[in-house]
């Protein structure tokens, strides 16, 4: 029953829960691999989890898990360990019998299972809670104790819920150090639904964006941070540098301009006039005194800034016309205190059109969401 | 006394609520102590010595129990399909499975008797299992009866399950029986146990389905609930409240403990 982690492979899957429908989802994890699939609510996360798992069946589809198709299989027989949000122990278990539950059904002989539930409980340092009984846990004790049931079966696939979600910051941190043990020592492959942006960034080796049923975007976190496909993933990881602005016809043959705030800002080849929305990439945001006279960059101004608190090494600017934006930027690296108008300077490359939500070549696709989640 | 232990003085409300409550209360014991007050020790010793008697009390004690038992058997797995399955019709079942519970009692005895009138009631009766006039009779009286509680009992306990934990359960390697039997039942526990006593309680008391179906024999198909119709029918009355008082005691220490393990009063105030 020893198993490292498997390769995930779900092609076109489509599930109907209630109203909700996840539609034509479709993604590959190597062996090993940490996917946070991140989202706003509502937009599938738990629904896709609970497919993988065997607790609801696709209305299309197909999911591989190594070698095996799992269609049909049931979720006793799919080794996959499955933390749904709030642990789920068994109450009426202790510590040491919620984590022998899996091995004890599959018929594991008693010494084997207490040797393998002695080691789960000794990596997760939760041995000295092994006679306790689960009301008597505190949340961080708990996530451990449903890490240790689900890792006790030797997952190849191992899906979690929000884990982190209802935990301190301290907590929180100890747990994240517990999952990264884990997979380093069973490089289970892990699918890790989170709605934190901290939580995404710093346990992801890819994140995979889901809104409305429909997987949005797929990438690196810095992927997504430089390129987010659409507004609700900017909202996601809570950026702000964005223009809401016109894209006009140039005067002469030149490429369409794009206007904000009275004034031509730079030339977006290619796009449709209209009213537009730009995202500007904030690490290629610097801050100057003056907007630069013509060349290649884009120059927006002015605004008055001030630093975010120390360590975060971000600076807020407020502009005059109205907005504010959080960027990348040292107090050191301008030349003036704060409160002195600056312009925030850019190469025209950092600026991309966000998607409309409305239009399906953007992402956002038809709507299948009515009324619930 | 404060209503929710933190107004200081009583409003119309809470007097109306106290008054109202209080009153039925009073009724009720008043009811209760009158029979209490006919009786005297040695009616209850008469009772316990008269031969007739002790087999009624006997055979009540026999047939609550396998009725008790039975129901159980049975409304676990009709529970489970009510509050589990997705099925067409589901809910025209679940009323079905109610229908016991508004029916008057004697009409039960009477659908009893005219369908072991029918063929199918005879076929059964002719491979040996019979029941009309007899105790088996008593004890299928009192199942069908009594039903429909433990059922609504233990599906309200499941219906609270948080289903997660069968389903965490099937992810781990559980079988969908042993989920069952390892998860969901320990859950619910205290629902059977609950479901176990009321339904006791209620077979104890049954008299209508008796007297069409199983009929009054002295010494025969004789439950405590027809002796209490046959003392005051030769009129012995104070042995009738005796006998009365009784199931009246074993009614209230039932409910005393249905309650307590249901655990439906209010924390800190169990009264």
């Amino acid at each position: 029953m020893v198993r490292t982690g498997e390769a995930l492979s779900v092609e076109s899957l489509s599930v109907a829960a209630g109203d909700f429908r996840l539609s034509e989802v479709s993604f590959d994890l190597p062996a090993g691999a940490c996917v946070i699939i991140a989202g706003p609510s509502g937009s599938g996360k738990t629904v896709l989890l609970e497919t993988l798992a065997g607790l609801r069946s696709p209305m299309a589809g197909r999911i591989r898990l190594g070698r095996r198709d799992l269609a049909g299989v049931d979720p006793a027989a799919r080794g996959i360990g499955y933390l749904p949000q709030d642990h789920a122990l068994f109450p009426f278990l202790n510590v040491f019998d919620n984590v022998a539950f899996g091995l004890r059904v599959r018929g594991c002989p008693p010494a084997e299972t207490a040797e393998r539930v002695r080691e789960m409980l000794a990596l997760l340092q939760i041995e000295p809670l092994a006679a306790r009984s689960i009301a008597t846990l505190s949340g961080g004790e708990r996530q451990r104790v449903a890490l240790a049931r689900a890792m006790a079966i030797r997952p190849g696939l191992l899906l979690l819920d929000e884990p982190l979600s209802a935990l301190d910051e301290k907590t929180a941190a100890e747990i994240r150090r517990c999952l990264r043990d884990l997979r380093r020592r069973y490089a289970v492959t892990t699918l890790h639904v989170c709605h934190s942006m901290e939580e995404a960034l710093a346990l992801g080796d890819r994140i995979l964006f889901l809104r409305q049923g429909r997987l949005v975007q797929e990438g690196t976190p810095a992927e997504l941070l430089a390129t987010p496909a659409e507004e609700s993933v900017i909202r996601f990881f809570r950026l702000d540098t964005v223009l809401t602005g016109e894209i006009r016809p140039a005067t002469e043959d030149g490429p369409p301009l794009f206007w904000w705030n009275g004034r031509a800002i730079a030339p977006m080849a290619g796009e449709r006039t209209g009213a537009a929305r730009v995202f500007i990439v904030p690490d290629a945001v610097r801050l100057s005194l003056q907007p630069p006279s013509g060349g290649p960059e884009a120059a927006v101004g002015p605004a008055v800034y001030w630093p975010l608190p120390e360590g975060l090494g971000r600076i807020r600017l407020q502009f005059e016309g109205g907005g504010e934006w959080t960027v990348p930027c040292r107090v050191s690296d301008v030349e003036a205190p704060p409160g002195t108008p600056v312009w925030a300077v850019f190469p025209q490359e950092a600026m991309r059109r966000i998607g409309n939500l409305a239009d399906p070549n953007c992402g956002g696709g038809p709507v299948f969401r009515s009324g619930r989640r | 006394m404060t209503m929710g232990g933190r107004v200081q003085r009583w409003t119309g409300f809470e007097i109306w609520v106290a008054a109202t409550l209080g009153g039925y209360v009073l009724g009720l014991l008043l009811l209760l102590l009158s029979v209490a007050g006919y009786v005297r020790i040695s009616d209850f010793a008469d009772f316990l010595r008269h031969p007739d008697l002790r087999t009624a009390l006997r055979l009540s004690l026999t047939t609550s129990t396998l009725a008790s038992g039975l129901s159980i058997l049975t409304a676990l797995p009709t529970a489970y399909g009510l509050s589990r399955g997705v099925f067409i019709g589901r809910r025209a079942l679940d009323t079905l499975v109610d229908v016991p519970l508004v029916l008057p009692p004697l009409v039960m005895g009477i659908a009893l008797l005219v369908f072991f009138r029918t063929p199918i009631g005879r076929a059964i009766e002719s491979v040996g299992l019979r029941f009309t006039y007899r105790p088996a009779g008593i004890v299928l009286a009192q199942f069908l009866i009594v039903t429909p509680y433990a059922v609504r009992t233990i599906k309200a306990g499941l219906d609270g399950l948080d289903r997660r934990l069968e389903d965490v359960a099937r992810t781990l390697g559980a079988t969908p029986w042993q989920t069952f039997r390892l998860v969901t039942l320990p859950q619910i526990r205290s629902a059977l146990a609950a479901s176990a006593i009321l339904t006791w309680a209620q077979a104890m008391g049954l008299f209508g389905p008796m007297m069409v179906f199983s009929g009054t024999m002295r010494g025969k198909t004789e439950v405590l609930a027809t002796s209490i119709y046959l003392e005051l029918s030769i009129g012995r009355i104070r042995m009738a409240m005796a006998i009365a008082l009784f199931l009246i005691g074993v009614s209230l220490t039932a409910l005393f403990l249905f309650k307590s393990l249901v655990g439906d009063h209010r924390r800190g105030w169990p009264w």
